[in-house]
């Protein structure tokens, strides 16, 4: 009783919580704020997740998306330097084409939800799917087991990494092929728009 | 005040409504922003949606089985590796053009 | 209910923050200043705005960091069964890491892993 009670506050409390942050994301006109915002709606969804009963994933959210994937993010806003751009609202006719869209989305979702009849789980105990039960489906080389999508991973991850650094590493001097990690100092190679410079106005003639 | 608490626990219609309106605000959000890290966030925040729902049908259809939790993890890990060589292309991109506005990338080559 | 703890724990450390914060725009006298107001930058005048563009070292360095930050938490599954799954796991998890250390080893030789 007193667990269902909780249960249910908690759930519209992190529920109404994600949703309002992530109307803070895609109307934030600063990105690092939404950027910011993104990492609550993570969060609020890790505290979901725990609701669920899943705590190994909950922890991972944390590890990866809260502490991985949202620093990054934060990162690559500093690296384009559109952190202190204002980014202009959307025009009236995109920002209405994008809630027609999310709310016939959201519509066609709801009634497809209300019919839905779930077959009711079968009742007894249920065994904890805890980190050693995902372990050992991870690492299961029978029909239900996960280790090879699991060993594709690391391909992925790989490839991820050679193109990533591939992409983002500067086109090194031709003199030393393999030590350019960054800028040289005093190199530039950008020229920003004016007006992203930093430098003031030239007087008006 | 417990009695309706408890009597009114979320079922699974209300656990997929609340990631489908994460799913929506997302999309609203790839659909609107003109910065490509913006939509990058966007995505993020469906992927998100998308996770939750792997779990919320694990709870509600399969509680005996972790299926939908390693679906989640894996989806979990690929937006990992989505954003590193995502981000990784704007940040090129902001070096050879000094913008990333979506509107003003049209064509692929320089 | 086993969370119940937790969460008085989150309730507790974000009132402290939240009090300590009302408590001193409450309680403390505000006089802002030109120099009040500038960022405090060691005593030095500071030059230029805050947001300037970062080295990309930094973004190699978190891309790196993530990815083996994803790697890290697939090797927790493997950690609580280890005795379990034994020699068979072990195999599996190394061909996992083996392949990751191929993107370390080329982060190494391209030099991303050198702080300019």
């Amino acid at each position: 009783m007193m667990h269902d009670a909780a249960l249910t506050v908690l759930f519209y409390v992190l529920g109404a919580g994600a949703i309002l942050c992530a109307l803070a994301v895609v109307n934030a006109r600063r990105l690092l704020r939404a950027a910011l915002a993104l990492m609550f709606v993570l969060l609020a969804s890790a505290g979901l997740y725990l609701l669920l009963g899943a705590e190994f994933l909950a922890g991972i959210q944390v590890l990866v998306y809260v502490g991985g994937i949202v620093i990054l993010i934060v990162f690559a806003v500093m690296l384009t330097s559109a952190a202190d751009l204002l980014e202009d609202h959307p025009s009236p006719g995109r920002m209405l084409a994008g809630a027609v869209a999310s709310i016939s989305f959201l519509v066609f979702a709801g009634g497809v939800f209300a019919r839905l009849e779930l077959a009711a789980p079968a009742p007894g105990a249920r065994p904890p799917a805890d980190a050693s039960a995902i372990g050992r489906r991870l690492l299961d080389f029978g029909s239900e087991g996960y280790v090879l999508p699991f060993e594709l991973l690391s391909l992925l991850l790989l490839a991820a990494v050679i193109g990533g650094i591939a992409v983002a590493r500067k086109t090194p001097p031709r003199d030393q092929p393999f030590t350019s990690g960054g800028d040289a100092p005093g190199e530039v190679d950008i020229v920003l728009p004016r007006s992203q410079r930093d430098e003031p106005e030239e007087p008006r003639a | 005040m417990l009695e309706f608490l408890a009597a009114h626990k979320p079922g699974h219609v209300e656990w997929l409504l609340l990631s489908a309106t994460l799913f929506a605000i997302g999309l609203y959000g790839v659909l609107t922003r003109r910065n490509a890290v913006g939509i990058l966030i966007s995505v993020e925040l469906m992927l998100n949606s998308a996770a939750l729902n792997f779990v919320v049908f694990n709870r509600f259809v399969a509680p005996a089985a972790c299926d939908g939790q390693i679906t989640a993890i894996f989806v979990i890990a690929v937006a990992a590796a989505e954003v590193v060589v995502g981000m990784a292309i704007f940040v090129a991109l902001f070096r050879h053009r000094g913008t990333i506005d979506v509107n003003r990338m049209n064509t692929m080559k320089d | 209910m086993e969370y119940f703890f937790i969460l008085v724990f989150i309730a507790l450390s974000a009132a402290f923050v939240a009090g300590g914060l009302i408590a001193s725009r409450l309680v403390a006298p505000r006089r802002p200043g030109d120099v009040k107001n500038s960022p405090y930058e060691c005593g030095e005048q500071p030059i230029g705005r805050t947001w300037i563009q970062f080295n990309v070292g930094y973004y190699l360095f978190a891309l790196l960091f993530l990815v083996f930050d994803v790697e890290a938490a697939f090797l927790y599954p493997w950690a609580v069964i280890v005795r379990e799954v034994g020699l068979v796991g072990l195999i599996e998890v190394g061909i996992f890491i083996l392949v990751l250390i191929a993107g370390l080893l080329y982060a190494w030789k391209k030099g991303a892993l050198e702080w300019l």
